[in-house]
């Protein structure tokens, strides 16, 4: 099953977020940080990544970028998930290569598993084995 | 919200001087920015409240029927909370400078159709009959979300204040270069006395306040900013029974 890197640093967030998709199957790995999250995608294959844009230090729309600028990670589909609803903000997700893009407050599990599959299908016809 | 909008004193005898008023635009300014950024650090801790009572109400079996209760009274509240910030985060937005409306031509019939729509279950729930007239098509250059925002406002008001088996009529019309909106239901009505003062920030009828509706009195003051912003008129209706608001826009 595909593994999902999941950028988060608001806890309790990332607590429930986990829980919906490692219950549908997929290994979930977090991080707490931009920086963080981005030693990850280094050290291990990811196939998606869950990004908040809020985070300490390295904000999520850099991570976003630095994921998509390198030839080794820009084929990962990354979908954004922030509370940050303004049409700037979505406009520089876009620009920078975000796959897609969930408001915090219209996420259930059942839209963040969805959400995952879509991109995995699309992106990535053949799921990575375990 | 806006301190200027419930003046009771004739602008006659408050002569205010062009450095006060610069001041006063300056604090209104920075208020609705406190509101903002305050509406937005609630949003988070309300987002995870309603994360983990979904956790909990979907994982946990054999729950008792005061524990349901609970779970679905946490919920309720933290959707009140949701709703009453997403107004406050409107009015802000309503009073920037410059209203970022981005007007595009728009079926403005089928927008109430579509507004309409979402609102059939619980109109159902409450035996309402809603009747719409509108015609097949007709076009406007408004802000389709703002103006979707200006009857889903309407619309719960009517439903709020309709009683079980009442009926609501929504009507969209052309006339000349405007065109005329119209929603009558058949609930408390509105008091002749209180016509003038609907319309201001946080005012709430005494029949609304007595009879125990729940709100916050916003609804109307956004509707009255985003029509405004559209270069429209909005009145209340006198009416013997129920309410009657009429609204009209310019087709461009």
């Amino acid at each position: 099953m595909a593994t999902i890197l999941l950028i988060e640093d608001t806890q309790p967030l990332s607590e429930l977020y986990s829980y919906s998709i490692g219950s549908a199957g997929y290994t979930v790995v977090t991080a707490s940080s931009g920086v963080e999250g981005l030693e990850i995608i280094k050290r291990q294959p990811v196939d998606l990544v869950l990004l908040d844009i809020m985070l300490p230090g390295v904000n999520g729309l850099n991570v976003l970028k630095q994921i998509k600028e390198n030839p080794e990670t820009n084929h990962i589909p990354v979908i954004m998930v922030s509370v940050l609803e303004q049409d700037a903000i979505l406009k520089q997700a876009r620009d920078a290569g975000a796959n897609g893009y969930l408001f915090k407050d219209h996420i259930t599990p059942d839209v963040l598993v969805e959400e995952v599959q879509k991109y995995l299908k699309t992106d990535q016809p053949v799921p990575s084995t375990p | 919200m806006d301190a200027t909008a419930q003046q009771t004193m004739p602008a006659s005898k408050t002569p205010v001087s062009s450095a006060a008023l610069r001041d006063l635009k300056k604090s209104n300014k920075l208020k609705d920015e406190f509101i903002a950024i305050t509406v937005h650090n609630q949003k988070t801790p309300l987002i995870i409240i309603q994360g983990y009572v979904d956790l909990v109400q979907k994982e946990t079996k054999n729950l008792s029927d005061m524990q349901k209760h609970a779970l679905e009274e946490i919920e309720k509240q933290s959707k009140r909370l949701i709703e009453i910030n997403s107004r406050l985060l409107s009015v802000t937005k309503l009073h920037g400078d410059v209203i970022a409306l981005k007007k595009e031509t728009v079926d403005l019939a089928e927008l109430t159709r579509d507004v309409a729509a979402s609102f059939v279950v619980k109109l159902q729930n409450k035996r309402i009959r809603l009747v719409i007239d509108t015609p097949e098509q007709l076009t406007a250059k408004i802000d389709c979300e703002w103006i979707r925002e200006v009857w889903e406002n309407l619309l719960s008001n009517a439903l709020k204040f309709t009683p079980e088996g009442g009926k609501i009529t929504i009507s969209v019309k052309p006339k000349g270069q405007t065109i005329m909106c119209q929603i009558t239901d058949t609930g408390i009505g509105i008091d002749k006395q209180e016509i003038q003062n609907i319309f201001a920030p946080f005012y709430r009828t005494q029949d609304a306040l007595t009879g125990g509706y729940d709100g916050i009195g916003l609804g109307l003051y956004i509707v009255k900013l985003i029509i405004k912003g559209h270069n429209g008129k909005i009145r209340i209706v006198p009416s013997h029974k129920g309410a009657r608001i009429q609204f009209l826009l310019p087709k461009n």
